[in-house]
């Protein structure tokens, strides 16, 4: 993967909440490139490379979806549908960051697929921990998905 | 009845069959008695003609002699009166005699011989009187004389003599036969008669039997039908009292329509009533979700903040900067703590028990596990006695031993010695479980806002608290059905005793309600140990 490569994809629409995010993910220095979607919509525009990022690669995937739940136009869990549904897109990490630790959330949020579900602390020094134990693994201890895991195309097209 | 002959149909008409047998049989000899009789009749009347022909013959024969003889001695013609009669009579007589033994052979042979014999006497009396008229006496006399004509009338009455035996020989057998007969008819008819009447007397007696029995049947049937009409005059009565009974039956399906009726409309109104509730319910989850989700964004951007705050510009701020800092974190913290346990008490409210048989010691050792962890370094004397199998939520009764014994270490920790209990005790058929710890106690002047939201009875800055513990403590326990009390001294400790309901169920709560539903197809799992700690705080 290139350097440009978006290694985090960081969705979430709070300005305070994405800070705190950001600067956690920095300071551990987990990523070079952290890409920031501001509600659901954007953040699909970007995987699937539509909208103002219809410029991307397809095949260019972050390595690490951070997926906020509380988004406006498009909410966190029918992101997270639309990305497990599609077998182009299935196969990478989402990982749910959000303060919600309501059982519906966490019922509907596995059985769409999700990787991780991690429930913000409120206490800050925590919610550092937990970012880097989250980035650490994704990034470094888990082996990421390679190419042919994003292949399944429509029948159509030859595997 | 068995005592007498009955007359069956079968026997009756076999009776009377017999009878009519009887009776032909007789019937039929009597008439070939008759017919024989008859014949033997006609026989012997037969056998009388041909003898009184016979003999007419024989005196035709002796008149004719008579009159030869006559004429001889006078000759006279006037005494040839006789003689030339009998001429003529004799040929009649033949030609009937000849009539009557036509048939029998033996007669009409002799009939025969007869007949030539009288032709020949004939002639020789003829002969006798022409000689007379002729010759005169003298000569007709010695033809006389030489008995010739008395030999043909010596044969002609040996002839008829035979004839005559014969036909008296028939007439006897005639006679004996007409005996016999007779005889036997009578013996016929009388032993038929008798048979017979034997038979009809025997049938009389059967029918009148019968005829007995049949009337005394009909008496009887009589006496039912009188019991019959009485039975039926019952029924009559009995049926207008069902009349009666039915009209009152009537009266209160009616009503009890009525009933059914206001019943629909008290269960619409509880429809009605439910919806809303479940309204309100839908409203306070939405509400517990929004809290959930929006009240903790603040705060954690508050420590955050703060947070980076203090570790980025560190060495710009003063220590009382630094110190403020903190406050403000801890405040959020607080706060944060208040939202969970505060979801957490509102969450209770609306959960549903699940009821499964709960080893408590299990449970308490779970705790212990984890405050021990989470207190390393204190020594604490744990007494814990063996606890029951209860039937109770594992979950929600967690908590209630993580309140309580964490509540019983933060209040132990002014001590050198720490000793915790946890055991049961029976009172009136009661399961009572209890904690027990050596701690800073309260006066039992402010027990009764023990269990009150946010009630503390100490500083914040002595005990931190939520001051919701206890309450979420009491909402578990009555949500079982039980009661929870402490009781304690300042400065000696405190003792929270529970209980759980024992099967007693209250209306007012959930478990009566699940224990039913239970008892009707519950099924026994492993009882599941949730929850994480914080801050020495149960978080559901």
């Amino acid at each position: 993967m290139s350097q440009n490569d978006v290694e985090i994809l960081l969705v979430e629409d709070n300005p305070d909440d994405l800070e705190l995010a950001l600067h956690a993910l920095r300071r551990e220095k987990l990523a070079n490139h952290i890409e920031v979607a501001r509600d659901g919509e954007e953040a699909l525009d970007f995987i699937f490379c539509r909208g103002k990022y219809a410029h991307r690669n397809f095949s260019h995937q972050p390595r690490l979806i951070l997926l906020d739940l509380k988004l406006p136009k498009v909410d966190g869990l029918q992101v997270l549908r639309e990305i497990k549904d599609d077998p182009r897109t299935k196969a990478i990490p989402v990982v749910i960051l959000t303060s919600s630790r309501e059982e519906k959330d966490l019922v509907e949020g596995y059985r769409l697929g999700v990787n991780s579900y991690i429930q913000k602390p409120v206490d800050f020094e925590q919610f550092r921990d937990s970012i880097k134990t989250v980035g650490l693994y994704w990034l470094v201890v888990n082996q990421a998905p390679p190419e042919e895991a994003f292949a399944a195309a429509p029948p159509v097209r030859a595997a | 009845m068995k005592m007498k002959w009955v007359g069956s149909r079968k026997a009756i008409s076999g009776a009377f069959g017999l009878a009519m047998g009887i009776l032909a049989l007789i019937f039929v000899y009597s008439y070939r008695s008759t017919v024989l009789l008859i014949h033997a009749g006609d026989s012997r009347q037969h056998s009388h003609r041909v003898l009184e022909s016979t003999q007419r013959l024989l005196s035709e024969l002796q008149d004719a002699e008579t009159g030869q003889r006559g004429y001889l001695i006078t000759g006279a013609e006037p005494y040839l009166e006789p003689y030339n009669a009998a001429v003529g009579q004799v040929v009649n007589t033949m030609k009937d005699i000849r009539n009557l033994v036509r048939q029998d052979d033996d007669q009409a042979r002799d009939l025969a011989t007869l007949d030539s014999l009288t032709t020949a006497k004939f002639a020789e009396l003829q002969q006798t009187i022409e000689l007379r008229r002729k010759a005169g006496f003298e000569a007709a006399s010695q033809v006389v004389q030489t008995s010739a004509g008395k030999q043909i009338m010596d044969d002609i009455r040996k002839i008829i003599g035979g004839m005559n035996d014969r036909a008296e020989k028939s007439i006897n057998r005639d006679q004996q036969i007409m005996e016999a007969a007779s005889r036997r008819s009578i013996q016929v008819v009388l032993l038929g008669g008798v048979v017979a009447m034997a038979l009809l007397l025997s049938t009389f007696f059967l029918l009148r039997n019968e005829i007995e029995v049949r009337s005394r049947a009909e008496v009887k049937i009589n006496v039912l039908n009188e019991g019959l009409k009485l039975g039926a005059a019952e029924l009559e009565a009995s049926n207008k009292e069902l009349g009666a009974f039915n009209k009152r039956l009537e009266a209160e399906i009616a009503g009890r329509k009525l009933a059914e009726a206001g019943i629909q409309l008290l269960n619409k109104d509880l429809e009605r009533r439910t919806e809303e509730l479940e309204g309100s319910n839908k409203e306070l989850e939405a509400f517990t979700y929004s809290v959930a989700h929006d009240l903790r964004a603040p705060l954690r951007h508050i420590d955050g903040f703060s947070k980076m705050l203090m570790e980025e510009d560190s060495a710009a701020l003063s220590d009382e900067a630094k110190r403020y800092l903190n406050r403000i974190r801890q405040g959020t913290s607080h706060m944060g703590q208040l939202v969970d346990d505060l979801l957490n008490l509102a969450r209770l409210g609306r959960q549903e028990l699940s009821l499964q048989v709960t080893g408590l010691s299990s449970l308490v050792e779970d705790v212990l596990k984890d405050l021990k962890a989470e207190n390393p370094d204190r020594e604490i004397h744990w007494n814990i006695q063996p606890l029951p199998f209860v039937e109770c939520d594992p979950g929600l009764m967690r908590q209630v031993f993580s309140n309580l014994l964490s509540n019983a270490l933060k209040y132990t920790r002014p001590r050198k010695n720490t000793s915790i209990e946890v055991s049961q005790i029976s009172e009136n058929g009661e399961i009572i479980i209890l904690v027990r710890d050596n701690g800073v106690g309260f006066s039992m002047k402010y027990a009764d806002k023990l269990f009150g939201v946010f009630q503390r009875l100490h500083r914040q800055e002595d005990f931190e608290g939520t001051g919701v513990g206890l309450a979420t403590v009491q909402r578990i326990v009555r949500k079982h059905g039980g009661r929870v009390w402490a009781e304690a001294e300042l400065d000696k400790g405190a003792t929270f005793y529970f209980t759980l309901g024992n099967g007693k169920t209250d209306s007012s709560n959930d478990l009566g309600e699940i224990r039913k539903q239970k008892a009707e197809g519950g099924k026994e799992t492993e009882p599941v140990s949730v929850g994480t700690v914080e801050n020495g705080q149960k978080v559901a």
